[in-house]
């Protein structure tokens, strides 16, 4: 038993993409939690899918990958804010229009016989092609989502829960939405190149969702984010080793198979009694 | 004895785009230890008010002067439910504007939030999630999280709608006690009859109606205020507020 879990890590193209999943689900699962209480799924969504322009681009002049999504990402964001404000269509349907327009165009520019790389290698990420200049950059860049997220907690949490009053309090709706706007960009920069910009949403969106139903408390809500981001990240990679198949994908389902569980119904906990998650709420 | 004014506006008027005031021309001064119903109709400026004592309105005009911290409480029906807080990160929250973000919240802001809690009679729930409280132990949380924030002016958003009796009494002896000890209470209300136990009262429709003791409101004040939207009960001169609600 203990061979299964040991063998891939003689592999250092393996330990890599395990490194490189543990950063990138430490900052994607609790940010998921905040995604979810703000109701942004749709927009991280949107976002995420519609920097492929951007991937694409960089790929055809053959510049670093992360610098085509921190620019596509950008041209995403403006598109989605901007469609977001459109009243005549409703902006769900204006910012579906503009994810499609950007999608397509991005599929359009990836048919070209010039581009080096495989769509498919962009759409769903390859965890094994991480090599150590791009966990570097990773790290560092996860550090600064982690303090940010630390930093802002108590404005995010004012303007989440109650933001008619938020003000008042010392917080701010504008500031919270543009700090959630910009870690949501940023740990979308760390995890595209392992998951791709179709699955990156997979260990941001299924963790918030899971954590949210297992923790009656935002600090647990938090902590169980990360642990089920890194669980999803480290099951795929053996998953993928062990069964073959491609690393993302696998990635994504233990992601959204740890959610399905976190959601089946739960028995009713014995009065007074042991169930763990509860007796760690209260605590 | 002489009491010190808390709030005084003067010629006060705003709204949320320019030239057009959802509120103007309010003149009033509450002194300390005062409990003042607002009343109004839907629409008529109530929420507004608070609004611009809090300085919140992108459009405002006239003069505030507020003695110490004000605080808003917000009605518990639009709040939400599923968020992972207990009573007691609630009340905590109210400290979260007196230090830097970089800085721990610490043992005298944790203490004075459970202080806030015991204040309203809610100690004991204080672990309990926010969403599992009641309607009427929600509001309570939220005034706990407005006194945690040390304020001496409270702006309650319609704190009884949605509550059941024996709540709103109990919010109401809240209310009475933090008077005593010299706070302002503001009360955003639809409830005529309840309104005769506060100390004033001010009639907003747009334009200030009324300011003064609630005895001294006439139906002839309450047709101003309300328009088609009173009520008159037969006998005893009662009235009731038919709440067309657009929300």
């Amino acid at each position: 038993m203990l061979d299964v879990l040991i063998e891939p890590l003689s592999d250092g193209i393996v330990r890599r993409a395990l490194l490189e999943l543990v950063i990138a689900g430490a900052v994607a699962g609790p940010l998921g939690v905040w995604i979810v209480l703000y109701g942004q799924s749709y927009a991280a969504e949107s976002i995420s899918h519609s920097m492929l322009p951007g991937l694409v681009l960089a790929a055809l002049a053959g510049i670093p990958l992360g610098i085509g999504a921190a620019a596509g990402l950008a041209l995403a964001a403006a598109c989605v804010a901007l469609a977001s404000r459109q009243r005549a269509v409703g902006p769900d349907a204006a910012v579906a229009v503009a994810v499609t327009a950007l999608v397509g165009a991005g599929t359009l520019l990836a048919l070209s016989p010039e581009v080096p790389v495989r769509l498919g290698e962009l759409l769903f990420g390859d965890p094994l092609a991480v090599g150590t200049s791009d966990l570097v950059a990773s790290a560092a860049l996860a550090l600064a989502v982690l303090l940010a997220l630390a930093g802002g907690h108590r404005m995010l949490a004012l303007s989440a829960f109650d933001p008619r009053s938020a003000r008042s309090l010392g917080g701010s709706d504008p500031g919270s939405a543009a700090l959630l706007l910009g870690l949501l960009a940023a740990t979308i920069l760390i995890a595209v190149t392992a998951l791709g910009n179709l699955l990156v949403v997979a260990i941001l969106l299924a963790p918030g969702a899971t954590a949210l139903r297992l923790s009656a408390r935002l600090g647990p809500a938090l902590a169980v984010g990360a642990a089920s981001a890194i669980g999803a990240g480290v099951a795929g990679i053996y998953v993928s080793y062990w069964a073959d198949v491609a690393a993302g994908a696998a990635i994504a389902i233990c992601a959204i198979a740890i959610c399905a569980v976190a959601l089946l119904p739960r028995p009713r906990p014995r009065r007074g009694g042991g169930h763990i998650l509860r007796r760690w709420n209260r605590a | 004895m002489r009491r010190e004014a808390a709030v005084v506006a003067r010629g006060l008027g705003g709204g949320y785009t320019a030239g057009r005031p959802a509120i103007e021309g309010l003149d009033f001064t509450v002194p300390a230890g005062t409990s003042v119903a607002v009343l109004g109709p839907n629409g008529g400026g109530k929420t507004t008010l608070f609004r611009a004592l809090l300085d919140e309105l992108p459009e405002r005009s006239g003069t505030v002067e507020i003695a110490g911290p004000v605080a808003y409480v917000p009605q518990t029906e639009r709040g939400r439910l599923d968020f992972p807080v207990s009573a007691l990160d609630v009340a905590l929250m109210g400290t979260y504007g007196e230090a830097p973000w970089y800085r721990p919240l610490g043992r005298e802001r944790r203490a004075r939030a459970r202080w806030a809690l015991e204040r309203v009679g809610l100690a004991e729930r204080a672990g309990d999630r926010y969403g599992d409280l009641s309607g009427g132990q929600r509001q309570r949380a939220l005034i706990a999280r407005a006194l945690a924030g040390r304020a001496r002016v409270l702006l309650l958003d319609e704190p009884f709608s949605g509550v059941d009796r024996p709540s709103a009494e109990r919010i109401l002896s809240v209310l009475g006690e933090l008077r005593e000890e010299g706070r302002v209470v503001l009360v955003s209300s639809h409830d005529i009859e309840q309104a005769r136990r506060y100390d004033a009262v001010i009639c907003v429709n747009g334009r200030q109606v009324f300011h003064g003791r609630p005895d001294a409101i006439t139906p002839e004040i309450l047709r101003r205020t309300y328009g088609g939207e009173i009520v008159e009960l037969a006998g005893g001169g009662r009235a009731i507020v038919v709440q067309h609600h657009d929300h």
